[in-house]
């Protein structure tokens, strides 16, 4: 806790990643609370980090100069090469164990940097731990972890942040409530207002009532990265109904079900709807989903034991030849067209051990036109007898993992904030966010809080701008076991947001192709029937 | 096997596991088995104890299994 006379009081926010211009990486969030402290009437700051994410695209940025980019968080960790920071950090909390909000711990390690302890679920711990074991961290380096449960309350310094169930697309995930006396902000994390899941627990409700009725909060950071859809994001009990009943309608046939590997909560909801239907499971998705499945078995989450009817095996085991693909499903990966999915390699004519039958139907659920590249390889004249099942079919069977409008609108109702901001976005979907929040009567901030910007609250004045700084990242290059690194602008990749001028010049551009092409075509046109008259005459 | 967790040794018991055990199916292997199975190589000394070391080594199997690595191929931050 660092003392300084000049700070205002009250409660501060400032997103360090995931709230950028563009897609959405390396989440990561400062708190901060100044309060007076009474005997000696100095300012005191307390601050902690909630998630520490990297880059999932470090391609992208800066031409690809370095392996891995992840937040720079100098002025609250100690960073070799820097001053080091009056204001350190006192506690790491993490919303749940994806990459882009854990992935960045491994980089600060390897950087030397002391890191705090990290408050998190079993569940990221054990993802937590996982990385450090692939990043060649040896547990010696590792920072102290303590498993938090939803309704613990950590008390760091004057601020206390306690934990609240929050429905994702894996479990363990949180949503935090950050206090200090006077003032609290609501941070949703990754969320959507889904209280069904086959692993156990989805949103709990009634635990945000509690925070409703004692008054709500100053301001709820809000996951605007489906906001912009109407409707909910899919329940996982309509998802294993129509799964269930996909299985039913398909009687006799293989049915493969492409997921994404990360989707924990998806595999579980399908794989219980097998069991609803008696069918067999075979995993066929690559090393990631059954690490997934793994890891969901490590956290006590083991879905053979839930499902005692039937049978779940890997697709590259000798016991999957044991299994009629007839009265089975295959769980795997490919809706992106993922170049290492093994469904995608079999359709490529690559992948010899992936078991599909010519008359197999294919379950493939996505929102977007990612979904196109998987249509293409399955319209070829060689997979015609094979049903294709997608999103725009009768069944509801797309939905991630992030809130759309209507779980805005009942989350809010219960967390009963008076500010709202969006997080874990692009600016676009910020300004949509905003609109959905001004239509159902909550207060938005001035501009959209992108990376670098501070929030603070105080009783007198509510939330308002204190600060835009130019936010700055990290770029690591890893060398063997040699990590190098530098800190780096953000040359507008959180401030810049050139999309609509970008998308008219794109335009633009395509006008001219098509009016230099059709006039191509018309001279061409006109040769052909000067020539034809000529050859006539 | 004090530094057999560091990842390069995972990645070593995960090509050497595949090459004894193959096909082995990975989702209902149970850690005992894993430590039999470690403890079956002559050269294997004292196991680690930490749990996640068991969950990287099958996850590193999987690896090896399914011929590569897709952990990167889809972005999390959407799903």
């Amino acid at each position: 806790m660092s003392s300084d006379e000049k700070l205002q009081k009250g409660l501060f926010w400032t997103p360090r990643g995931g709230n950028n211009a563009k897609d959405i990486w390396a989440s990561c969030h400062t708190f901060s609370s100044v309060t007076e402290n009474k005997q000696t009437g100095l300012s005191e700051r307390t601050t902690v980090i909630v998630d520490l994410g990297q880059h999932e695209f470090p391609k992208d940025f800066l031409n690809g100069s370095f392996d891995k980019v992840v937040p720079a968080l100098g002025d609250c960790l100690n960073v070799p090469g820097e001053k080091q920071p009056e204001d350190q950090a006192r506690a790491i909390f993490l919303t749940h164990g994806h990459s882009d909000h854990v992935a960045g711990i491994y980089e600060y390690v390897k950087m030397g940097v002391p890191l705090p302890t990290i408050y998190a679920s079993q569940h990221t711990l054990n993802a937590l731990k996982k990385g450090f074991f692939e990043n060649g961290i040896n547990s010696e380096q590792w920072p102290e972890m303590q498993e938090i449960k939803a309704g613990d309350v950590i008390q760091v310094g004057d601020m206390s942040v306690e934990a609240f169930s929050a429905s994702h697309s894996i479990p363990g995930c949180f949503s935090f409530k950050i206090s200090n006396e006077e003032e609290s902000i609501f941070h949703s994390g990754d969320t959507k207002a889904d209280e069904t899941s086959y692993l156990g627990k989805g949103v709990n409700l009634s635990s945000y009532k509690k925070i409703g009725r004692n008054g709500g909060v100053d301001l709820m950071t809000f996951d605007a990265t489906a906001t912009h859809m109407a409707g909910h994001a899919s329940y996982e009990s309509e998802i294993f109904n129509s799964y269930r009943q996909i299985f039913k309608d398909n009687t006799g046939k293989q049915v493969i079900a492409a997921l994404p590997a990360a989707h924990m909560e998806r595999l579980a909801s399908v794989i219980s709807a097998a069991q609803a239907a008696g069918r067999d499971v075979i995993i066929h998705g690559g090393a990631s989903m059954e690490s997934n499945l793994l890891a969901l078995n490590l956290s006590g989450y083991d879905l053979q034991k839930k499902c005692p009817d039937i049978r779940i095996v890997s697709g590259t085991s000798k016991e999957a030849e044991t299994i009629d693909p007839k009265k089975s499903v295959t769980i795997t990966t490919g809706i992106y067209r993922e170049i290492q999915s093994p469904f995608v390699q079999h359709l490529l004519g690559k992948q010899s051990d992936f078991i599909m039958q010519k008359d197999a139907v294919i379950v493939a659920p996505t929102s977007n036109d990612k979904n196109e590249k998987l249509q293409i390889l399955l319209q070829s004249k060689e997979f015609e007898n094979l049903k294709v099942i997608t999103s725009s079919s009768k069944y509801k069977i797309y939905g991630s993992g992030h809130a759309q409008a209507d779980d805005f609108r009942k989350i809010a109702r219960y967390i009963a904030p008076r500010t709202v901001a969006p997080i874990h976005c692009s600016s676009q979907k910020a300004d949509t966010f905003n609109e959905l929040a001004f239509k159902n009567g909550y207060k938005t901030l001035p501009i959209y809080p992108h990376n670098g910007v501070t929030v603070g609250i105080d009783r007198k004045n509510g939330c308002r701008i204190v600060d835009r700084k130019e936010p700055q990242w990290i770029g690591l290059i890893h060398r063997g076991k040699e990590t190098s690194f530098q800190k780096v602008g953000d040359n507008g990749y959180s401030t810049a947001f050139h999309d609509q001028d970008l998308v008219k010049a794109r335009q633009q551009a395509a006008k001219q192709l098509i009016a230099d092409y059709r006039n191509k075509k018309n001279l061409v046109n006109q040769v052909s029937l000067i020539n034809r008259r000529k050859n006539e005459r | 096997m004090n530094d057999n967790t560091a990842w390069e040794n995972i990645r070593y018991w995960a090509e050497v596991l595949n090459e004894k055990y193959p096909r082995t199916d990975l989702l209902s292997l149970s850690d005992d088995e894993l430590k039999k199975m470690l403890l079956s190589f002559s050269h294997t000394a004292e196991l680690p104890t930490e749990k996640t070391y068991y969950f990287a080594l099958k996850s590193a199997w999987a690896v090896v299994q399914n011929g590569g690595d897709d952990s990167g191929e889809v972005p999390d931050a959407y799903i």
